[in-house]
């Protein structure tokens, strides 16, 4: 089961965000400031945290920088109420996956998490691509063309596994089918 | 004595010059009437003398002639010739006596006078020796008569020899005394010019030294130094006009003093007035120096209140900022004009500038003054308004994201099914937290605008691309109400300078109202059009309409009509934003609306620079 971190200062806020994210099948830990979030995702074993900007002691902000300095590269949804332009580009450039602005509905919840498992999935199928393997990173692909059917970019992937594979056959039809998809 | 008018004595002065002139003719006139005198007095004597003596020697010759005659041919006609020329000799040499002129004249005369007597004796002589036969006569005649008649002659010859020396002498004489009369005449006459010319302007310069005098004093008076006297002692006009100007500058002087006294005590409570006003003050004069400044302004400027009089106001405070405002509201039309400046010292301080032309009589602009009133203190309050309102609106976020999350996980049954009763209640949760939300934005939409800090990024924008999307993202909604929307875009419409993001959320209010108040079966039209250099934006709809009375205030804040609140869903606030928003692109925003018929609201944005229609 994915692990998932929710560090904000308000209990009403992780209750419910945690519930969302339970229905959703994650396995929720959460954090009550800055510095318990920091711990916990030193700890590890985290897919993915969301982190209010505003905490007491240290914030959103500051606790994604410790954890991208200490090389932890779990992906980061930041939480704010106050957003600025400033901000957002700074948790972007220190590698936050998405910037969610408050309030949100469950549904806006389940549709980043959505996009999310999509670029994560990709992203590691051409980790696994790159790094020579090449059955899971098919595995991923069937997981992320179950998810997103209609992203030419899986299509494209299947077609270098495939070649790598020597499926030459295969890995035409795959890019054909990307085509297509990049016409419409 | 002289004349008593100016008039009198120029008129006398030029007389003067005239009977010099007169004076230097005379003398000439008088010289050349000696000197033509003398010449033709000699001239004549000596002319008169030669003649009477040319006449006496050809006398003398016929006598000669006679007493030949007498002598050899006839006695009788001889005599008779020698008898009458000697009558003429005599008459002649009478005439010649009588006019003796020349020195040495005279002895020759009484010589000739003996000789002739002693010839005309001669003549009995030869008549004797004629009657005793004539033998002897003709030695007689030789030896004693030729002699004498040759002395007579030679006599003569003298005589006219003195006379033409004398001729001679008188012509040089008649020279000289002409060119001496020249030479007399030629210095006359330069003395005469000289002295005619110094004489006149000695009296000119002395005529006029009263009026000199007087215009020096004008021009200091004119300088404001009323002390003036002229002291002119004469009588004629210009001693009149300066005793005139003597007792006008003594009324003047009278009048100052009399008034000098109010005035410096107006002048006092003025310094008072303007010292112990607590705000900067400024008094200017129409060249923007300074007359007057305040403690106040002294110290937040830091001048120095004794020394700053009649500098330049930009070389006193070297704030161009200030000075243009100050410029610019004192040349605009109305007397006093306030407006909001901002001036950083050790930090911002805001300033409420007001500018009052002070006026000569309501004709000629005499100074500016230029009062500060320091608001500083209320910008700070309005800065702490608008921070607390966009805090408390940040902090209503966190709840309200609470609120949302329950009840959209709760209606969507991830958590058990609901009830229909459970589900309405549920969604009106929903509706609320939504209206909330809208609330929130717009104040913060609202304190962004407020507080300055919203940058809007102007480009030239698409308004009917604009216009079409944000209609799109409305159908929806629409639909489920049973409301048709519908667009009627200009075609050929040039673009607009405006940030479309803020255009977008004005159009999406404006449409979110039209939907709101029009009831199932009702229309919403979205259109554009070209207004002269404005591009407008219309939304029209078939609802329920705004009463007349609140079509003015609408666009205040938290203004909502009345009755309809509830069911609105809005907070009052929108309008005002939108304004605000559509202002700051310098455009406006109006509605039209008939109640029961509907509503359109329009609002223009000026056409961008590169632009044009078509």
């Amino acid at each position: 089961m994915k692990r998932v971190l929710i560090a904000d200062d308000t209990k009403n806020i992780r209750t419910l965000l945690g519930k969302c994210l339970q229905l959703e099948g994650y396995d929720v830990s959460e954090a009550v400031d800055g510095e318990q979030a920091l711990a916990l995702m030193k700890s590890g074993g985290f897919n993915l945290a969301f982190l209010d900007i505003k905490m007491p002691g240290l914030s959103g902000t500051e606790v994604l920088k410790e954890a991208r300095a200490a090389g932890i590269g779990t992906p980061v949804i930041i939480i704010t109420a106050y957003a600025t332009v400033k901000n957002a580009v700074e948790c972007t450039q220190l590698g936050a996956v998405a910037y969610l602005h408050k309030p949100f509905t469950a549904d806006k919840i389940r549709n980043v998490l959505a996009e999310l498992q999509i670029t994560g999935d990709l992203d590691q199928a051409e980790r696994l691509i790159n790094t020579g393997r090449l059955q899971e990173a098919l595995a991923v692909l069937k997981r992320a063309l179950a998810d997103n059917p209609l992203d030419g970019h899986v299509y494209q992937l299947f077609s270098s596994v495939c070649e790598k594979l020597g499926q030459y056959d295969e890995a035409r039809k795959f890019r054909q089918i990307n085509q297509i998809l990049s016409i419409k | 004595m002289l004349p008593r008018t100016l008039r009198g004595k120029f008129t006398l002065l030029v007389v003067g010059l005239a009977m010099l002139a007169l004076l230097v003719g005379l003398a000439g006139i008088w010289n050349l009437f000696r000197l033509e005198q003398s010449v033709d007095n000699l001239m004549t004597e000596n002319y008169k003398s030669i003649d009477a003596v040319y006449r006496m020697m050809e006398s003398l010759e016929r006598q000669d002639s006679g007493m030949l005659i007498c002598m050899s041919v006839d006695r009788g006609t001889g005599l008779e010739i020698f008898t009458q020329n000697g009558n003429e000799f005599v008459k002649w040499f009478g005439i010649e006596q009588g006019n003796v002129t020349e020195t040495g004249e005279f002895e020759v005369i009484n010589q000739i006078k003996q000789n002739y007597a002693g010839y005309q004796k001669m003549i009995f002589d030869i008549q004797g020796k004629l009657d005793s036969g004539g033998a002897d006569i003709k030695s007689y005649y030789s030896e004693t008569v030729l002699p004498v008649v040759n002395d007579i002659k030679s006599e003569c010859k003298q005589l006219v020899a003195i006379n033409e020396r004398a001729m001679f002498a008188s012509k040089q004489n008649a020279a000289e005394s002409g060119r001496r009369s020249m030479l007399y005449l030629v210095l006359i006459s330069m003395a005469a010019a000289t002295f005619g010319y110094l004489i006149a302007r000695y009296f000119i310069l002395r005529f006029l030294s009263p009026i000199r005098k007087l215009s020096d004093s004008i021009v200091r008076v004119r300088e404001g130094d009323l002390f003036q006297h002229v002291d002119v002692k004469s009588n004629d006009e210009a001693g009149k006009l300066a005793s005139e100007f003597n007792s006008m500058t003594r009324r003047l002087q009278d009048y100052e003093q009399s008034n000098i006294g109010t005035l410096l005590a107006e002048k006092g409570k003025s310094l008072a007035i303007i010292r112990s006003i607590s705000d900067p003050l400024l008094v200017l004069d129409a060249n923007w120096r300074i007359l007057q400044i305040n403690d106040a302004c002294a110290r937040f400027f830091g001048l120095d209140i004794d020394h700053v009089a009649g500098r330049h106001l930009l070389e006193a405070i070297p704030n161009g900022e200030l000075f243009s405002d100050i410029e610019k509201l004192s040349s605009s039309a109305e007397e006093t004009k306030g407006k909001i400046i901002r001036i950083r010292k050790d930090g911002d301080y805001y300033f409420n500038l007001a500018v009052t032309r002070v006026n000569d009589r309501g004709i000629r602009n005499i100074g500016v003054i230029a009062a500060l009133q320091n608001v500083t203190g209320l910008k700070e309050l309005d800065r702490v308004k608008t921070d607390f309102l966009a805090a408390i609106s940040h902090e209503f976020k966190t709840p309200l994201t609470s609120i949302m999350m329950a009840a959209s996980m709760l209606r969507e049954g991830s958590m058990g099914e609901l009830t229909a009763d459970q589900a309405e209640t549920m969604e009106t949760i929903r509706m609320d937290g939504d209206r909330l939300l809208g609330l929130v934005n717009e104040l913060l939409e609202l304190m962004k605008i407020e507080s300055g800090k919203e940058i809007y990024r102007i480009e030239p924008s698409d308004v009917n691309a604009i216009a079409l999307d944000t209609a799109g993202d409305h159908m929806d909604g629409a639909r489920r109400k049973g409301v048709r929307l519908v667009t009627e875009l200009c075609p050929d419409l040039p673009h607009a300078a405006a940030d479309p993001g803020k255009i977008r959320w004005v159009l999406n209010n404006l449409i979110g109202n039209a939907l709101s108040h029009t009831g199932s079966g009702g229309e919403v039209t979205v259109s554009t059009d070209l207004e002269g250099r404005f591009v407008a934006v219309s939304v029209r709809d078939t609802g329920t309409g705004i009463p007349a009375e609140y079509q003015q205030k609408i666009f205040d804040r938290f203004v909502q009509v009345k009755g309809e609140a509830g069911e609105s869903g809005g907070t009052g606030l929108g309008l005002s934003v939108a304004r605000e928003i559509v202002q700051s692109h310098g455009g406006d925003i109006r509605v039209e609306s008939r109640l029961g018929e509907g509503s359109t609201f329009t609002f223009t944005l000026p056409v961008a620079e590169s632009d044009g229609p078509g």
